[in-house]
């Protein structure tokens, strides 16, 4: 793809003699937000790791066109990233961390990342180190979204934060990519929560991508269907792609059936994120 | 212009992070040193001791801010083994290394400010404090000369140009005496990079082993101590030889900085300097290439 910000090609990573990634394919074009969902050890933060420069690789990774290994530095004038909260240095003042990042970054906006923090409990006086989890998190985020970065990688960012600390961060990442023009790459745990925000979605399971489609994609190809008693072993028989039983009933999701064909079988229902994720990631031992 | 701004902004973060050992804390002892002078001459508790001939008080002064200009290099000598032993992996252990990586900057560029703020800024600073130190003393020296019979007051001119010549030697000691250790700096650095504080045991623990392994895989067969102690022996010399410091304390003259700066130059061997300064260069680019393969 020409508009591609980043481009994998056969990314392999090996740490000894284990293989961690198989070889990922994949592009991310401009403008899109993406979620990276797989299993603690499948190879997200691996896989993001290469693109930001951070791990020697195996293949082909462009981001905006560079080699991240070769030139991380010249990198992060257009990408801005968070891989731990925790990270920020914690013997400055959040006024010293914005003045230091005002030199060291040319696309930092001292003024924005100030806005940024407008409404929030970190004061500007504060000592880094004496933060809570969720000021650092805010303060991470208004570090990042004052940086003029055309991607944004978000390495479960709100780890650790309670649910309003968590909708208020994504709600905050929304409302910059609605006003910029910013690639977004976000991976973590709690799927449900940026499932609304997502353009595409990226499955990785045991170093393989397994899933790589648009939203809207998703609801076109996988249908989940809440089986009538009596028409389960009838639904079982089209191969879902995963089964189980919850409260009685039997839940399948299928990929690419005919959705005429299962309303004559139960409810049918597009799966939420998180029942696709369990439903592919658990794909050998699910039906059974 | 952004890359003269981005070296301020590191330096500035190693000051930020090491302040409390080259500003507040010499210059709390600066503030002990006048408040110490202070009360004894408020007290009036300054004699002198019997069975001395009554100094010149210029040679007083400049003896004195010589030693204190000494204690100073001792004492930044002693904070660089430690800034060099802890700053390198400082990331690593503050668990910050994610967030530098995520700057524009690359690891040789964040390892090489750690490097010249250690022998440029931190030096420059305790300079700084080391002429304070002077300041207070040539005032306690006055204040002493006011106070004792028949211990002439210094002209202020006189003693300002003593200050100033002692000042430009004391900047070329520094400067010079930096340039001479930077591979033991470097190698300090470089140590830290990969094993955090460890580096500074090993820092001399690894020198040993290499004697030790030279003395017994020769037999003996070699200088007492063996080749490398030899030269570590003579490496780790730079120093005023004890005809200069004769010198200093003999000479009526007042302190002239050329004449010993260029003493210094003469017993300077510059193919080590260079040497040492090829070594320390590369071991700040191997210790870049591991902090590169790091994230941790």
């Amino acid at each position: 793809m020409t508009n591609s910000i980043v481009s994998v090609r056969g990314l392999k990573k090996q740490f000894g003699r284990l293989e961690i990634l198989h070889g990922l394919d994949f592009d991310i074009p401009a403008g899109r937000i993406y979620g990276l969902i797989g299993h603690n050890g499948a190879g997200k933060t691996t896989t993001l790791n290469a693109m930001l420069g951070l791990t020697s690789y195996e293949g082909s990774v462009k981001v905006l066109g560079e080699d991240p290994y070769l030139h991380r530095a010249r990198l992060m004038k257009d990408v801005a990233f968070i891989s731990d909260v925790a990270s920020l240095p914690r013997f400055l003042k959040v006024r010293e961390l914005f003045a230091m990042l005002a030199d060291i970054h040319p696309n930092f906006s001292a003024d924005k990342a100030l806005s940024f923090l407008d409404g929030t409990d970190v004061k500007v006086g504060a000592l880094i180190g004496n933060l809570s989890k969720g000021m650092l998190a805010q303060l991470h985020l208004a570090v990042v979204l004052a940086i003029d970065a055309k991607l944004l990688v978000l390495d479960e960012p709100t780890l650790g934060l309670d649910i309003t600390y968590r909708k208020r961060f994504y709600r905050r990442v929304l409302e910059d990519y609605m006003t910029a023009e910013r690639t977004i790459l976000i991976t973590t745990h709690q799927v449900d929560e940026i499932e609304f925000m997502l353009s595409d979605i990226m499955f990785i399971r045991d170093g393989d991508l397994i899933l790589h489609m648009p939203m809207e994609e998703v609801g076109q190809r996988y249908t989940q269907l809440v089986a009538q008693p009596e028409k389960a072993e009838a639904a079982r028989a089209l191969k879902p792609v995963f089964a189980e039983t919850r409260f009685g009933q039997t839940v399948m999701v299928f990929d690419g059936a005919d959705r005429a064909v299962l309303e004559t079988l139960g409810t049918v229902t597009t799966p939420t994120l998180s029942d696709l994720f369990v439903a592919l990631m658990s794909r050998d031992t699910g039906v059974n | 212009m952004h890359t003269l701004t981005s070296w301020r902004a590191l330096f500035v973060r190693e000051y930020l992070e090491h302040r409390m050992a080259f500003v507040y804390f010499p210059l709390g002892v600066v503030v002990l040193l006048a408040l110490s002078g202070l009360s004894a001459l408020g007290f009036n508790r300054i004699k002198l001791i019997h069975g001395f001939l009554l100094p010149d008080p210029l040679k007083v002064f400049e003896l004195g801010y010589l030693v204190l200009l000494a204690l100073w290099l001792a004492y930044l000598a002693f904070a660089l083994f430690f800034y060099y032993g802890d700053a390198f992996a400082a990331d690593r252990r503050n668990n910050a290394m994610l967030f530098w990586k995520s700057m524009p900057v690359s690891d040789f560029k964040v390892l090489a400010s750690k490097y010249f703020a250690g022998s440029l800024v931190f030096p420059a600073i305790i300079l700084l404090v080391a002429m304070v130190t002077g300041l207070v003393y040539f005032a306690m020296v006055s204040a002493g000369a006011y106070l004792l019979p028949g211990f002439a007051l210094v002209p202020p001119l006189t003693a300002l140009g003593s200050f100033v010549q002692i000042t430009i030697f004391g900047i070329a000691f520094f400067f010079l005496a930096l340039l001479w250790f930077a591979p033991f700096l470097a190698w300090v650095g470089g140590l830290s990079t990969v094993v955090g504080r460890w580096s500074l045991p090993l820092a001399f623990v690894i020198p040993g082993l290499l004697i030790v392994i030279e003395n017994v895989a020769l037999f003996g067969y070699v200088p007492r101590g063996g080749y490398v102690w030899a030269y570590l022996g003579r490496r780790m010399n730079f120093a005023l030889d004890e005809a200069d410091f004769t010198l200093l304390a003999m000479d009526p003259r007042p302190f002239d900085a050329w004449r010993f700066i260029n003493r210094v130059i003469v017993d300077i061997d510059w193919t080590q300097m260079a040497i040492g300064l090829v070594f320390a260069a590369l071991v700040m680019w191997l210790a870049s290439e591991y902090r590169r393969r790091r994230i941790v």
